[in-house]
C-alpha cells in the first residue's frame, strides 16, 4: 500500500514539475484549467453542456460562501454542506471516475465493499491532488496559476492513458488469455470443473452447498475468486464465488483504477482553494476540498454499488449454476471492454479537442 | 443488500436532481471592462484602451505563484509574465474586440502598453490595441464590441463606466449597449464549447448577440439626419 502510494505520489509530482506548456489550451487568459472530462465533450455535447453550466454555478455559489466564512466562522456549515453537494454534482456529470470504477469492479468481480473502498480510494486521492497542487506546490515552489493550468491538462491525459492500460490489462486477463487457453487446452467438462474448483492455485475453504448459500444470501459476499486481473487465474474456466468472505483489495492492482480516477483534481476545488488563501480561510478551504470529496465518494459509491449488486442480484435469482458461470463471464468481459472502449474514446477526444474539432 | 439498494435509491435521486437543475448562463470568468476609445487630433478612432478587472475568485487563482514576497500582493513588476500569456493567449480569441464602420471591420493591430496589476482583491488587466488604420468616425456608424461571444468569461461595462471618450471628437452620440440575460437554451450551446476552443462555432453566430457589449457611436453628419 505503500510502496503504490509512493508510485502514485512520484507520477504526480513528476508530471507537475516536467516543463513546457500546451499552447492555447489554457482558456482566452492563458491559465484557466480545463473543465472536467473535457475529453468526453465531443461526444455527448447535449448531455455535458448542461453539466457543465451547472458547475459553473456552483462554483460561483462556493467562492461566496468562502466569502462568507472570512467574514463570519459560522459560515463555515454553509460552506461545507454545498461544497459536498458540489462534489456529488460533479462526479455525477462529466468525467470518467464512476465508470472506470464500475467497469472494474464489474470486469474484476469485486464485492460491494471492495467497489466502495475503491471508491473512497479515488475521491481521497483526487480531493489530496487538489490541495498538493492549490496548496503545497503553490505555497512552497511557486507553482503559478498557468503551471497549474497546465498540469492539470498533463494530469487529465495521463489518466485517460491510465485508463486506456487498465482496459487492456483488462481485456488481455479477461477476454484474450481465457480465449488463447482454450484454444490450446480443451476446457474438462462442466461437472468436473464445477466440483474441482476454480483454480487449483486457490484452495477450497468451505463446502460447495454453503458457497452457494453464501451467494445467495449476501451480494457483498459473491467474492471473485482471482482477485483483479489476477495473473494466475484460469478465467477460462467455470467461476463459482468462492467463499473469501469480505476478501480485501489487492492494492497492487488496484492502484491504476486509484490513479486513473484521482490524479487529476477538480477545477472546482483549485478555485475556491486558491480563494480561501486569499481570504486568510486555508482551513476552510481545506475542509471544502474534503467535503467534495466525500460528495464525489457518495456519487462514485453508488454507480460501484450498482456494478456490484446489479450482478449479485442476478446471480441470487439462482437458476443453473453452468447459466450463472456464463453470466459472469460476460459481465467480466463487458466490463473489460467497458474500460479499454472508454479510454480509446477519452484519447481520441483529447486528440480531436485539440486539434481544434468542434463538437 | 439494503446498503446497496440505498446507494441504488441515491444514484436514482441525484440523476433527478440533475435532470432538473435548470441550465442557466454561466461564465466561468466576470469581467468588468472598462473602455476607453483614443482618438487622433482629425478625430479618427486610433485605438481601444481596456481596463479589464476580473472577479474576485478568478482574480486569486490567477496570481498564484506570481507574488514574489509571498505576501499574495503581487507587483506590476511580478505580474509582467501573466501579462505577455494573457495577451498571447486573447490573441486567439481576437481580443473579444471588433470594431466596425458602416458594417465593414477594421483592421487591429498587435497589443501595446499591457500590464497586470492587483488591488483591492482583483486583477485588473491593461492593455491598448491600437487599429492597423486611423478609422474617420465622422458621419459613420461606429461600433466598437468588447466582449467573449463563447461566454467562457463575461464581459460587460461597469455600471459607472464613464464616457468612452476621453478627448471628445466632433459632436458624437455613443449608446452603450449591454449584454442581455441568456436564455437557457443559448447558454447550453454556449456551454458545450471547450476551454481550448477559440472560435464560435458558425452555427453559433446568430444566438450570441444578446452577449454583445458595445459601444455604438453615431458622430457628425449621420447624427444629423437620422
Amino acid at each position: 500500500m505503500t510502496r503504490v502510494f509512493a508510485r502514485s505520489a512520484i507520477c504526480f509530482c513528476a508530471l507537475v514539475a516536467s516543463s513546457g506548456a500546451f499552447a492555447g489550451m489554457g482558456g482566452p487568459f492563458g491559465n484557466a484549467p480545463p473543465e472536467e472530462g473535457y475529453g468526453l465533450l465531443v461526444y455527448f455535447p447535449d448531455i455535458i453542456g448542461p453539466f457543465v453550466s451547472a458547475q459553473i454555478a456552483f462554483q460561483r455559489e462556493l467562492t461566496a460562501a468562502t466569502h462568507a466564512v472570512a467574514n463570519d466562522p459560522r459560515a463555515l456549515i454553509g460552506l461545507l454542506a454545498l461544497s459536498f453537494a458540489y462534489g456529488a454534482l460533479h462526479a455525477a456529470g462529466p468525467g470518467h471516475g464512476k465508470a472506470v470504477v464500475s467497469s472494474y469492479v464489474m470486469a474484476t468481480r469485486q464485492t460491494l465493499r471492495n467497489g466502495l473502498l475503491l471508491a473512497f480510494a479515488a475521491s481521497t486521492a483526487q480531493a489530496l491532488c487538489a490541495i498538493a497542487l492549490a496548496v503545497v506546490a503553490s505555497r512552497l515552489f511557486h507553482l503559478t496559476s498557468v503551471m497549474i493550468a497546465n498540469a492539470t491538462f498533463k494530469l487529465e491525459i495521463v489518466a485517460d492513458v491510465a485508463v486506456l492500460l487498465l482496459g487492456a490489462r483488462l481485456v488481455w486477463s479477461k477476454i484474450l488469455r481465457p480465449l488463447l487457453r482454450r484454444l490450446t487446452t480443451p476446457p474438462p467438462a462442466p461437472a468436473e470443473a464445477l466440483f474441482a474448483g476454480p483454480m487449483a492455485s486457490q484452495p477450497m475453504t468451505m463446502p460447495v452447498v454453503s458457497r452457494f448459500a453464501a451467494v445467495g444470501l449476501d451480494a457483498g459476499a459473491a467474492s471473485p475468486a482471482c482477485d483483479a486481473a489476477d495473473a494466475d487465474c484460469e478465467c477460462g474456466g467455470f467461476h463459482i464465488p468462492d467463499a473469501k468472505f469480505a476478501s480485501g483489495l489487492d492494492w497492487r492492482k488496484a492502484w491504476m483504477v486509484v490513479t486513473t480516477t484521482g490524479l487529476r483534481p477538480c477545477s472546482g476545488a483549485l478555485i475556491v482553494l486558491a480563494f480561501a488563501i486569499s481570504q486568510h480561510v486555508l482551513v476552510a478551504g481545506i475542509a471544502a476540498t474534503i467535503a467534495m470529496g466525500f460528495g464525489t465518494f457518495l456519487t462514485v459509491a453508488a454507480f460501484a454499488a450498482i456494478a456490484a449488486s446489479s450482478r449479485a442480484g442476478i446471480w441470487g435469482a439462482g437458476s443453473a449454476s453452468l447459466a450463472r458461470a456464463r453470466f459472469i463471464r460476460c459481465c467480466e468481459a463487458g466490463g473489460a471492454l467497458l474500460v479499454f472502449a472508454f479510454g480509446l474514446a477519452l484519447l481520441a477526444g483529447h486528440i480531436l479537442l485539440d486539434a481544434g474539432w468542434s463538437p | 443488500m439494503s446498503l446497496s439498494r440505498s446507494f441504488s435509491l441515491l444514484a436514482f435521486l441525484l440523476s433527478v436532481v440533475v435532470a432538473a437543475g435548470r441550465a442557466e448562463a454561466h461564465p466561468h470568468i466576470l469581467v468588468d471592462a472598462h473602455v476607453k476609445l483614443i482618438f487622433d487630433q482629425r478625430g479618427q478612432l486610433t485605438a481601444v484602451a481596456n481596463a479589464w478587472d476580473f472577479d474576485e475568485a478568478f482574480s486569486a487563482y490567477a496570481i498564484q505563484g506570481y507574488d514574489s514576497k509571498g505576501d499574495g500582493k503581487p507587483t506590476r513588476k511580478d505580474l509582467q509574465p501573466l501579462a505577455q500569456i494573457n495577451m498571447d493567449a486573447l490573441k486567439e480569441y481576437h481580443f473579444f474586440t471588433t470594431v466596425t464602420a458602416d458594417g465593414t471591420t477594421a483592421a487591429l493591430g498587435a497589443p501595446t502598453d499591457y500590464w497586470d496589476e492587483f488591488t483591492n482583491e482583483k486583477m485588473t488587466l491593461h492593455f491598448t490595441i491600437p487599429l492597423k488604420q486611423p478609422l474617420p468616425v465622422d458621419g459613420r456608424n461606429v461600433s466598437v464590441d468588447v466582449y467573449d461571444d463563447e461566454y467562457f468569461a463575461a464581459v460587460s461595462f461597469p455600471k459607472d463606466q464613464p464616457s468612452a471618450f476621453p478627448s471628445e471628437p466632433q459632436a458624437c452620440r455613443d449608446i452603450l449597449q449591454r449584454p442581455q440575460p441568456l436564455d437557457s437554451a443559448t447558454a447550453q450551446q454556449l456551454a458545450k464549447i471547450p476551454v481550448t476552443q477559440h472560435e464560435l462555432p458558425a452555427g453559433l453566430h446568430a444566438v450570441t448577440n444578446k452577449l454583445v457589449n458595445a459601444i455604438v457611436m453615431h458622430c457628425g453628419r449621420a447624427d444629423e439626419t437620422k
